[in-house]
């Protein structure tokens, strides 16, 4: 933890769903800070809880889902015990979003820079002018080329890539204090997503804002993160600074995931088995079923065991101080390596 | 070398813009422009590019599915683009498709057994007992045995995409065309299908033409390489010299934006600027000169490439009308001209001026008369580079 209060602090956050088929724990007990300026990542697949933890911390959630427990503080306020009016007025203003999709942010009947401007005059008393003034400058802080010119144009006479530009003016119309995106690349090519990230790490650098990022693309990860929270079916399994754990991952469902990235030139190794049915959890270590380390013990929640490295640890039995992880080749006496080493 | 089983020449497919009560054409979308193409017996080519490039509607083409506007498509030897009746059902039989959303293939209200077994339905297996057990037998191999009998709202994207490739291989075909199969897949199932369309390949001695924007996982999977940009081919090669040595420009921007897998290595990802051109009105000479990062200087200019760089991409932008301002000194420092050496000071001042007067087509004339590059020029054509393979870049051009 560092001594500054961070800008975002979940705690223990727990959201569910009541289906048909039983309660789905969607989010069971996730916790991570975000501080001014930083850049964390929410990593998992389809399944594990990472979109639901964002609508979480935005009061997003709708029936049938609830956060049932838990703690989101922005800048040391309880955003959990906010009214549903109050919490609008602090998405609003604090809080920018960026969606997958950007299609779905986007009226396709009003030209761009008018809803741009709306955004602003939403979160600012300025006249019709001002508000069209300020929105071509968002345009062109985005990187849209003309942006004056273009600003008249619908959404359907920009690409992909260019749409979700203006969904990035959209969500820094109020200037917030963090921008949450949620696979904001993932329906973009290789190259447009190149050029988002870029731009989301300059906006960020410039306006030294959080941000939450959600993906399933570890490559992404790599890009942009300072941080990393990997999740798996509804809690985190690891978290820890971007370098320590990409050079040791510590939890075997991370050390999987990395296997199955493309563009290393090593083959592509598949997680065996799939995502447990979320109405029906393995107990204990939730990874438990697919995991080629699992031992005894895993059939019991994990503790968090710190790994090397300032903040890395991971729930995993193996990183335990008595134990030695199987996938190092040898005991460390003085733990220096702990976590270190592929197989 | 054995005969290629699809062997593509010059094929073009053109949509026409009509207009008014005599549907005149206005204009002609030239989505695929020429291109040339083989496939040969168990290898896996991937066709590479971004949207817009015309890489799904060359698949399209090929399959037959749109008849083309020019050119030749020929399988096993055969002419596809004369195929008619039994010959048509043989090239269909032969040929396996896959998409990007597996829900196009995929009938919402058909069993996902009856919609593996439809090709042989649409073949002329009647025995309905006998076509269950030929799907039963594919669905046992993607490993969904035990969901014979489901609907595919109950499966996963990765499931219905195992399902596609079922359907795809049921008819024991020699060539499976998979159109971005993972694009919609989170990664660690991209991994899954990937590996199942590696092994599928290997047992059913598959050729592939797999159509792809990601070059990280056409790494991972394929022969050979083809990259298209704006309808045409710019680079050829096999996957290994294509990821060690590219020699297009544009085939070295898309590498670069290939997500690292390292964050101490993050950050060199290539700026592409600009998009897709529209492929009604593509850029004359090279397509891709408008957005190149290593245009072909003029013979005679002596001066460091990033000058020349900086001054064709103003050119470019004056070109394009979107340089706007009226004091040469701010446009001077926003296209990147301060401090030019003298052999293209003169020329750039001169244009500086004329654009802040608002006459940008006199700009684009003198930048063009001062600073003639073959880029712009002429098209070129595929050539063997250096490296040893083929690419479609003015840097190769003899005597170069």
């Amino acid at each position: 933890m560092s001594d500054a209060e961070p800008l975002l602090s979940v705690r223990d956050l727990h959201t569910q769903f009541e289906t048909p088929d039983g309660t789905v724990r969607a989010v069971d007990g996730v916790s991570f800070d975000v501080r001014n300026g930083e850049t964390v990542c929410l990593v998992g697949e389809s399944g594990s809880g990472k979109t639901v933890t964002c609508d979480s911390l935005a009061g997003l959630v709708e029936p049938p889902g609830e956060v049932t427990a838990g703690e989101v503080r922005l800048h040391g306020e309880d955003l959990t015990s906010k009214d549903e009016k109050q919490l609008r007025h602090i998405r609003g203003r604090r809080i920018g979003y960026v969606f997958q999709n950007p299609q779905n942010a986007l009226d396709s009947v009003y030209r761009v820079g008018d809803q741009v401007a709306e955004a602003v005059r939403h979160h600012r008393d300025v006249s019709k002018a001002a508000a069209r003034e300020r929105a071509v400058s968002l345009l062109e802080q985005v990187g849209i080329p003309d942006a004056e010119k273009r600003a008249d144009d619908y959404p359907h006479e920009f690409s992909g890539g260019m749409k979700q530009r203006v969904v990035v003016a959209i969500a820094l119309a109020s200037d917030p204090d963090l921008l949450v995106a949620d696979e904001p690349t993932t329906a973009l090519d290789v190259t447009m997503q190149a050029s988002i990230l870029r731009l989301l790490d300059d906006l960020q650098a410039d306006r030294n804002m959080g941000v939450v990022f959600v993906t399933h693309d570890l490559g992404v990860v790599a890009e942009i993160a300072d941080r990393v929270v990997v999740m798996y079916a509804g809690e985190v399994v690891e978290r820890g600074d971007v370098q320590a754990v990409f050079d040791r991952p510590a939890h075997p469902y991370t050390r999987a995931l990395l296997r199955c990235l493309p563009g290393r030139g090593e083959g592509m190794e598949p997680i065996p088995g799939s995502t447990p049915d979320p109405t029906d959890l393995p107990s204990g270590c939730r990874f438990r079923p697919r995991c080629p380390h699992a031992v005894e013990e895993c059939t019991s929640p994990p503790d968090f065991h710190p790994v090397i490295g300032e903040g890395h640890e991971a729930a995993c039995v193996h990183h335990r101080q008595d134990r030695v992880a199987p996938w190092r080749e040898r005991p460390d006496p003085e733990g220096v390596a702990r976590g270190e080493g592929d197989e | 070398m054995s005969e290629p089983l699809l062997a593509v020449r010059d094929l073009k497919k053109h949509y026409p813009v009509t207009r008014g009560l005599l549907r005149r054409e206005v204009e002609r979308v030239r989505a695929v422009d020429g291109i040339d193409l083989d496939v040969y017996p168990e290898e896996t080519v991937a066709l590479v590019g971004e949207s817009g490039s015309g890489k799904s509607t060359a698949a399209e083409t090929i399959l037959n599915l749109d008849d083309p506007t020019g050119g030749t498509i020929r399988f096993a030897g055969r002419d596809v683009t004369e195929f008619s009746g039994n010959a048509e059902r043989e090239f269909r039989r032969r040929t396996g498709v896959v998409f990007q959303d597996p829900n196009e293939s995929l009938d919402p209200r058909m069993r996902i057994w009856e919609t593996v077994a439809e090709p042989l339905e649409i073949h002329g297996v009647r025995d309905r007992s006998e076509r269950r057990q030929a799907a039963e037998r594919m669905l046992d191999r993607v490993g969904l045995a035990s969901e014979a009998d489901s609907y595919p709202h109950e499966l996963s994207g990765g499931e219905k995409q195992r399902v596609s490739l079922a359907r795809a291989l049921v008819l024991n075909p020699d060539l499976l065309i998979a159109d971005e199969p993972v694009s919609a897949l989170d990664v660690s199932i991209q991994a899954d299908v990937l590996s199942l369309i590696e092994e599928l390949k290997a047992e059913f001695d598959l050729a592939v033409l797999f159509i792809s924007h990601d070059l990280a996982i056409v790494r991972e999977i394929a022969d050979r390489v083809a990259v298209m940009y704006a309808g045409e081919l710019v680079e050829v090669a096999d996957a290994a010299a294509l990821f060690e040595e590219p020699q297009h420009p544009y085939t070295r921007v898309l590498l670069e934006a290939i997500p690292t897998t390292d964050p101490s290595d993050r950050g060199r990802t290539a700026e592409l600027a600009g998009e897709v051109p529209d492929p009604a009105d593509p850029p004359p000479g090279c397509r891709f000169h408008p957005r190149c990062p290593a245009v072909v200087a003029p013979e005679d200019l002596d001066v460091p490439s990033d000058v020349w760089q900086s001054v064709f991409e103003f050119r470019v932008a004056v070109e394009a009308g979107s340089v706007d301002g009226d004091d040469p000194s701010v446009l001077r420092a926003e296209h990147d001209l301060e401090d030019l050496p003298p052999a293209v000071a003169e020329s750039v001042d001169e244009a500086l001026d004329a654009v802040a007067t608002g006459a940008d087509e006199r700009a684009a004339e003198v930048l063009r008369e001062a600073f003639p590059t073959p880029c712009t020029r002429d098209d070129p054509s595929l050539r063997e580079t250096p490296a040893g393979h083929r690419a479609a870049c003015h840097h190769y051009d003899p005597g170069d």
